[in-house]
């Protein structure tokens, strides 16, 4: 089997929409008469219309997966619709070759009135399997799913959960050329989605994925190729996942927390570095240097030895990284109500990316929590290395000889 | 893995300019493929429908033995008259709303098929046409409960059996393909408005009664006898009637005509319904 056929051949595809419904209704009736007749539609957009999809291109060959990533709106599930042949494009021309299965509904065509059993078979109808090739699978249906036991209840008593279980058991038999997958697995419990995603990793071995995702772990871990959309256009192409990853989530607006107010402590100042946080222009600190954080906190003279805590998260909001004081070290001594402290963290080890940080003041130890500033502030890691986890570890790599 | 027979799909902006005798041969390579998924629709419709209900098959039969019920009564008690009907009045009506019941169940079918698994249709790509077949069977299957009371109307009022009923099926599904290809047609503006569902409750009831459904066809010249004339309906259904109540042993030129013109509102019904339903598709949106 060669492994380096195109598959996706996805030329300059564009597509419209209207905002406006009564329009788009209109439009719609008026675009049936024009086919009928085999008038060839316009490509001028009309009042209330505008591009949803604008120029994408990419190919795809087997064993490759491209994920398109943006956020809400930005024309992915269009695309998708698209690709999957629901609807024509405007202009363009997308060529695929061999079987196209889609994983975007998990249990179309399911009655709820029927038994999980019966809707096996209809939603394998709609999949466009034959009642042989169900009749074949179904034993390795019923078990993938794990639901034996309700097999023959009506499906209208499973939680959503089992409904997605049992969708993606019949889905699971497919065996594409094309697989598009769109966000299909955010229900279930923790085991299952790793199921499936164990499942999902052997399609695709022999198949060119379509990826959409708005979980950039997922999307970091599957995809050889990004597409980064933005308005329908396409605002970072190319086969460097991470820093298509980046910079989508440099569409976001950071948003520090404010020097919050609080009636039992404070923070006066805040300086990362030597300099204050902004959040349109991010303190570049380059890896492997000291990251140095002080800080004027404001605290009841009542607390006489408050304990300070600071996080550091990810854009994906995980927290990657704390820092406690050691308890051998001498505490915190609140005197005049004022306390200036300064934090050096030596050689950060973090991975290229930004960071924001969240500090916390307690009374003592596992004590009162006096106040909690989650992302007080934001500093971007600057690095060679684009890396999707948070830490790029710092160490020696050496050849040992081989012993004779 | 032979790599060198894979399927090519190609997706290009609408552009329907294919001749008509193309589009057929298309329309006919594309009900294979729709077979399957379509009796394995209509089978989910027909067991959902009747686990969830006691009565199951009287509903079909109630609109039409309603409405003949209605009818008789009145007639029995004079308060209408209805003229000379050649048949004994009740098995007049019965055929008649019957045979209505048919046809206005073929306008509505489609429409509410395709409409049923109308999320369906914007997330997952199968042959379209599926649904369109699913709706069809589920009017055959509606047919034979319909079919038995009229065996057993017949029975009771002693029709003898004759060679012109071989006749009557043909009636039957003349007006029920008349009915869904009147209903395919509607279909697809019927799914992006509203209106369409709204005007055909509205419509199908009043049509009943320019038809000869409860009186017979009248047999004078005016305005009435010359709309008769040129409701195709009219002519299905006293053609029908004619043929299992044995006053009519032969099939009437205009039925003829009628079927023919049937067949092409068909194929035009089923070609819109092909050409627009990606358009549909993307204003469901979903």
């Amino acid at each position: 089997m060669k492994n380096n056929e195109i598959l996706v051949n996805v030329e300059n595809v564009s597509k419209k929409f209207s905002r406006d419904l009564k329009k788009s209704l209109w439009y719609g009736l008026k675009d049936i008469s024009g086919a009928m007749l085999g008038i060839k539609p316009k490509n001028k957009l009309r009042k209330s219309e505008f591009w949803a999809i604008k120029d994408i291109s990419f190919t795809l060959r087997r064993g490759e997966c491209i994920g398109l990533i943006g956020h809400n709106g930005a024309g992915k599930s269009t695309l998708l619709k698209i690709l999957n042949g629901l609807i024509p494009p405007d202009t363009g021309r997308i060529e695929m070759k061999g079987r196209v299965s889609a994983l975007i509904e998990l249990g179309a065509g399911f009655n709820p009135i029927l038994t999980g059993r019966e809707n096996i078979y209809n939603n394998g109808a709609v999949l466009g399997f034959s009642k042989k090739e169900i009749d074949a699978k179904l034993d390795e249906i019923i078990e993938f799913s794990e639901i034996a036991e309700f097999i023959d209840s009506p499906v209208q008593n499973y939680s959503s959960g089992m409904k997605v279980r049992l969708g993606f058991a019949v889905a699971a038999q497919m065996e594409p050329d094309v697989l598009i997958i769109d966000e299909v697995l955010a229900v279930g419990d923790l085991g299952f989605v790793l199921k499936c995603f164990n499942r999902i990793d052997s399609m695709l071995q022999n198949s060119a994925v379509i990826f959409v995702s708005h979980s950039m772990p997922q999307v970091a871990r599957i995809c050889s190729q990004i597409v980064l959309m933005d308005k329908g256009q396409a605002k970072y192409q190319g086969t460097n996942v991470s820093e298509g990853i980046d910079q989508y989530y440099s569409q976001f607006k950071v948003v520090n927390g404010n020097l919050s107010d609080s009636s039992k402590a404070k923070v006066d100042n805040f300086l990362i570095n030597g300099q204050i946080p902004d959040t349109s222009n991010y303190i570049q600190v380059s890896r492997l240097s000291n990251l140095v954080l002080e800080l004027e906190l404001s605290v009841i003279e009542k607390y006489t030895t408050p304990e300070l805590y600071i996080a550091f998260f990810d854009k994906e909001m995980r927290n990657v990284a704390e820092f406690i004081r050691n308890e051998s070290e001498s505490k915190l001594v609140n005197r005049s109500g004022k306390i200036i402290l300064k934090l050096t963290i030596p050689e950060i080890q973090f991975s290229k990316g930004l960071y924001s940080i969240t500090i916390g003041l307690t009374s003592q130890r596992g004590g009162e929590i006096l106040f909690r500033q989650q992302g007080i502030a934001h500093f971007q890691v600057t690095a060679e290395h684009h890396v999707w986890s948070a830490f790029q570890l710092k160490g020696q790599l050496e050849q040992i000889e081989e012993r004779a | 893995m032979n790599t060198k027979n894979l399927k090519l799909t190609v997706y290009e902006p609408n552009s329907s300019q294919t001749s008509f005798f193309a589009s057929l041969i298309s329309i006919i390579k594309d009900i294979k493929p729709a077979q399957e998924l379509a009796i394995r629709l209509f089978k989910r419709d027909i067991k959902a429908q009747y686990r969830q209900s006691f009565l199951g098959f009287f509903w079909v039969l109630i609109p039409p033995l309603l409405t003949a019920g209605l009818w008789i009564f009145l007639n029995n008690n004079k308060i209408i008259n209805v003229g000379e009907t050649g048949i004994p009045y009740p098995l007049f009506v019965i055929i008649g709303t019957i045979l209505w019941q048919v046809f206005a169940e073929g306008v509505n079918q489609p429409r509410v098929s395709v409409a049923a698994d109308k999320a369906m249709l914007t997330k997952i790509n199968f042959p379209r046409e599926a649904l369109l077949l699913s709706g069809f069977y589920t009017i055959m299957f509606n047919l034979g409960p319909k079919l038995l009371v009229l065996a057993c109307a017949c029975y009771f009022f002693q029709i003898e059996l004759n060679t012109s009923q071989l006749y009557f099926p043909l009636g039957v599904l003349t007006i029920s393909l008349l009915g869904f290809s009147i209903g395919l047609l509607l279909t697809p503006p019927g799914l992006l408005i509203a209106d369409i569902a709204r005007g055909i409750g509205i419509i199908l009831p009043f049509a009943m009664y320019l038809t000869p459904v409860i009186y017979p066809a009248p047999t004078t010249t005016g305005t009435f006898s010359l709309l008769m004339q040129y409701n195709p309906l009219a002519t299905l259904l006293s053609s029908s009637r004619g043929w299992l109540s044995g006053s009519l042993d032969y099939i009437p030129n205009e039925f003829i005509t009628i079927s023919g013109f049937t067949l092409l509102f068909l194929f035009i019904g089923v070609l819109a319904y092909r050409i627009s339903m990606p358009i549909i598709t993307e204003r469901f949106g979903g």
